[in-house]
């Protein structure tokens, strides 16, 4: 991982999700070359394809990557 | 509203047919293309997210099959959990960002969630296999081939961007369509003028994007890449790229809800700018999967329920209408006030349901 992941949620969320395969997820997108800060999950996260749904990554224009599990099929 | 604004698989309006020509300008010029063909007027444009249109679109980067799935598509709402709903206000958090919306209790509101239809799943689907190859090509080491992806500064990064503008250009133009749909519809069913029916475009945002923006990093401004797949841009007070009529207070985000429950108006903060890069919610999250939730109980029954309690629905299918039910989200009340109590956005007004139209 090259960042922290970070989940904003209560503590009803935090006890669902921690079977939640989002949380990998979420895990999997902090090793995405170029990613600053923290690989972060919004409190109505859940399985998406590749990168969660609820989830918001940023990378640098210089070494970063774009990836099109971070957005999904339904564009927009 | 129903009648106005095509609803589920395969249904179109005979009235808006596109040539080639048109596809690539809406491709190219997003919702400046509908407002163009008389479909709203200029001045709802800088109420759009990057005014409706994302630069660097490049629609010679779609396949025919993009194209061909998105041409009879412009002006349709879709399936799933996409839909049109009239709500009113029922509460209000933030007088002073209410009152720059142009919100007040018991006013009519109309919320549509639509994209950029097939067309935008292709152009998905197309670059996945692209990106495959690339993430070889770069010697990227991915723990999870679905994160499959290029360099920003690689031709399959730029070609990526480049397709997906084009697309999330489409849905502007999409939902620029059916605003104005619904706003002929309100005059039509009140037999008044436009210009008296004053239905106007409180915000129009994306949350399924990649977008180039600036933020401080190390107190330094850097462009980044922001990927948000189910996340709300929430940019805050003074910010240049909250339009002009709300900058004073920050920018609208549109969280919907489920179809029996609310939604909520929120605004951007400064401390979205710091933590999530200028991002928040987007909605309430499924708590049932499609097939538990339409195994939950009969559609039927479901649409007579919400009718006792006033709330109306018209939909293509009986299908959505089970896999849409409302215990099948989450309580976006839970979700809304995580987000405002940790700041990243924060509540300025309830939308609750009246009538609503699916897929």
């Amino acid at each position: 991982m090259r960042v922290d992941g970070i989940v904003y949620g209560d503590a009803a969320m935090a006890k669902d999700l921690r079977d939640d395969p989002s949380l990998e997820q979420l895990r999997n997108v902090a090793h995405l070359p170029g990613i600053v800060g923290a690989s972060l999950a919004m409190p109505d996260v859940h399985w998406g394809y590749g990168f969660p749904i609820g989830g918001v990554a940023a990378t640098r224009l210089a070494d970063g990557v774009v990836s099109p599990g971070g957005v999904g099929y339904d564009i927009n | 509203m129903y009648r106005n604004v095509p609803t589920g698989v395969g249904a179109r309006r005979r009235d808006l047919r596109l040539s080639p020509r048109d596809m690539r300008a809406v491709l190219e010029r997003g919702a400046a293309w509908a407002v163009s063909r008389g479909y709203g007027s200029e001045t709802e444009l800088e109420r759009v997210e990057e005014g409706g249109c994302l630069e660097g679109a490049d629609p010679d980067l779609l396949s025919t099959r993009a194209l061909e799935r998105g041409r009879p598509q412009l002006g349709t709402l879709g399936s799933g959990n996409h839909f049109a709903e009239l709500q009113y206000v029922a509460e209000i958090y933030d007088e002073p960002a209410a009152t720059a919306f142009g919100l007040r209790l018991d006013q009519v509101t109309c919320m549509i969630h639509s994209g950029s239809r097939g067309l935008g799943h292709q152009v998905c689907q197309d670059h996945l296999r692209v990106m495959l190859d690339a993430s070889r090509t770069y010697g990227i080491a991915l723990p999870d081939r679905q994160l499959c992806c290029a360099p920003l500064d690689s031709p399959e990064g730029r070609r990526y961007l480049a397709a997906m503008s084009a697309a999330a250009n489409f849905a502007f133009a999409n939902r620029q369509v059916m605003t104005h749909w619904v706003r002929e519809s309100v005059c039509e069913a009140l037999q008044i003028a436009p210009e008296a029916a004053r239905v106007e475009t409180l915000y129009d945002v994306c949350h399924n994007i990649a977008k180039l923006e600036t933020f401080e990093i190390d107190g330094r401004p850097e462009r980044l890449c922001v990927h948000r797949k189910g996340a709300t841009r929430a940019y805050p007070p003074g910010h240049p790229g909250t339009p002009a009529p709300y900058r004073h207070v920050g920018q609208p985000v549109l969280v919907p809800g489920d179809m029996g429950r609310y939604s909520y108006v929120l605004v951007g903060t400064a401390r979205a700018m710091r933590e999530t890069f200028g991002s928040t919610c987007h909605g309430a999250g499924r708590r049932m999967s499609r097939r538990q939730a339409k195994r939950a109980g009969d559609a039927r029954v479901l649409l007579g329920e919400l009718r006792d309690r006033g709330i109306h629905v018209r939909a293509a299918g009986l299908a959505t209408v089970a896999e849409e039910r409302p215990e099948a989200y989450k309580d976006v009340a839970d979700v809304v006030r995580v987000v405002h109590e940790a700041g990243v956005s924060t509540r300025v007004a309830q939308l609750r349901p009246l009538a609503v139209i699916k897929g």
